[in-house]
Parts: structure tokens; C-alpha cells; sequence
């Protein structure tokens, strides 16, 4: 049974999934400066979900996404560090819209700083 | 600050023939706004969003103007200024993120990604207690009115 909620704000929504060992969370909206601190909390709800479940792969769908801002990018970057130092196993993976290329750019730095467990793709 | 972040895509998005560019200064605006917002100490703040010409080369000029105290003059200035003098904004932007890792709140990451994920211009001036924070860089495609 999985602890991880959804979390729906005005503008910003997140909702995982959890199925066989690997969790998708589908991000939309508006990552601004209101979204930073239940940002973080989700994602460190993700992660404690990790370390129970053992999850080994994590799928964030930010096709939806129509800005990030350098917080809401910083914890994801922290997110993937963590991922990396406590579980080299896992995968993360993010899918990008092919018409909002923006959003593959802000997420490159993970990419480059943990090329073994980060993928980024277009659709 | 969503209305105006709208405000803001949509005369990105009117200015420029390429929704890419318009996304770039869209990010570049809002990371000023949200730093305006963060640090400002006064009640005088502005935004100004300008699309140049000159000789039919276009530019986006993004203004951020905001008081503050002088010890957060004092650490900006020191945090542009190592920002403008760095070879490779890149390589900058990454180090960044590596050296704050862990720190949460405040990312303090948001100029170096104007400069490397927007590949824009960063300058700034101090006036007094003002702060004004000047991104700028052409479109990578012609504007909607070439």
C-alpha cells in the first residue's frame, strides 16, 4: 500500500501512480515560487517511497508542465542526487512534450550530473 | 505572480515567430520576477519586458528594478559579478547546482540558469539602494515582423 497522495493546488497538480515496483507521477501546471515547499515535501515523500517499496525505476510525465521555476528545478536536481547516493539501482526517467523543448533544457543538468540513472525523452 | 507570468508568455509569444524564443525570455522574466519578489526591501519594483532594433538586429531587453538593503546589494554584486566573468555559463550553472546540492529554500541558481539554460546576457547596475538586473540576447529565429 502505497503513502504517496496526490497533491492538487490551484495551479500545480501531481499525481503518482504506483504500479510493480516503478512509480509514474504526472506533473502539470505552473512550478512558480507558491509550489516550491509542497514540491519538495512530495518529493521527499517519493524518495522515503522508494526506500520502502524498493522502487527501481521513476517516471515523471512534465509534458503538462508549463513552467519550472529554479527552486522547483533544485529539488528535482536534489531528488536525483539523493536517488543516486541511496539507490543506484533506480531509474528515473522524465518525458518531455516535443513542442515545449524548454522542458527538456531545465531538466539537462541532471542528465549530464547523473547520466547512469537519468533519461530524458520527447513525445 | 501567475497572471503575470501569463502576461509575460503572451507578449513573448507576440513579439517572437518561435514559441522556443518565447519560452527562453518567458523563464528569464519570471526568474527575475520571483527574485524581485524575494529579495525586494522597498515598496519601488518594476518589470520591463522590450523588444529592440537596431540595424534589423533584434534584441529582448528584460529589466528587473528593485531596493534592497545594502548587505543583499553587497552579496548580489558579488554573485553577478562572478556570474558575468565566467567563461563557460554552462559549466558555471552546473557547478552551482553541485555546490548549493542539499540546500533547500532559496535555489540562489536562478541568474546563472537565465544566463545558461536561456543563453542570455546578464548585466546589472546599483543606484543608491536600487538593484537593476538587465537580461539580453537576440532571438535564435526572426522576429513575427521581419
Amino acid at each position: 500500500m502505497s503513502n504517496l497522495q496526490s497533491l492538487s493546488l490551484d495551479t500545480w497538480r501531481l499525481e503518482p501512480e504506483v504500479v510493480a515496483g516503478a512509480i509514474t507521477v504526472r506533473m502539470s501546471g505552473l512550478g512558480d515560487m507558491a509550489v516550491v515547499k509542497p514540491f519538495a515535501d512530495f518529493l521527499a515523500g517519493l524518495k522515503d517511497e522508494i526506500s520502502s517499496a524498493d522502487i527501481q525505476r521513476v517516471e515523471f510525465d512534465v509534458r503538462n508542465v508549463q513552467l519550472l521555476n529554479s527552486s522547483c528545478l533544485k529539488s528535482i536536481f536534489n531528488f536525483a542526487f539523493r536517488i543516486k547516493a541511496e539507490h543506484p539501482s533506480c531509474q528515473m526517467s522524465f518525458l518531455t512534450s516535443a513542442s515545449q523543448a524548454w522542458q527538456a533544457r531545465a531538466l539537462g543538468p541532471i542528465q549530464r550530473m547523473v547520466r547512469e540513472q537519468v533519461t530524458i525523452s520527447a513525445a | 505572480m501567475p497572471s503575470v507570468s501569463r502576461l509575460v508568455l503572451d507578449f513573448c509569444r507576440l513579439a517572437l515567430s518561435d514559441n522556443d524564443d518565447g519560452d527562453r525570455y518567458y523563464m528569464a522574466a519570471h526568474e527575475l520576477a520571483e527574485n524581485v519578489a524575494k529579495y525586494s526591501t522597498g515598496t519601488r519594483v518594476s518589470l520591463d519586458l522590450v523588444m529592440t532594433e537596431q540595424d534589423g538586429v533584434y534584441a529582448m531587453k528584460i529589466h528587473a528594478r528593485n531596493e534592497t538593503s545594502p548587505e543583499k546589494l553587497r552579496d548580489v554584486a558579488e554573485r553577478l559579478s562572478e556570474l558575468k566573468r565566467a567563461p563557460d555559463a554552462l559549466e558555471f550553472y552546473d557547478r552551482l547546482i553541485l555546490e548549493t546540492a542539499g540546500a533547500e529554500g532559496i535555489s540562489g541558481l536562478g541568474l546563472a540558469r537565465i544566463r545558461a539554460e536561456g543563453e542570455l546576457e546578464i548585466d546589472y547596475s546599483i543606484n543608491g539602494s536600487e538593484l537593476t538586473i538587465i537580461a539580453k540576447g537576440p532571438p535564435r529565429r526572426p522576429t513575427a515582423s521581419t
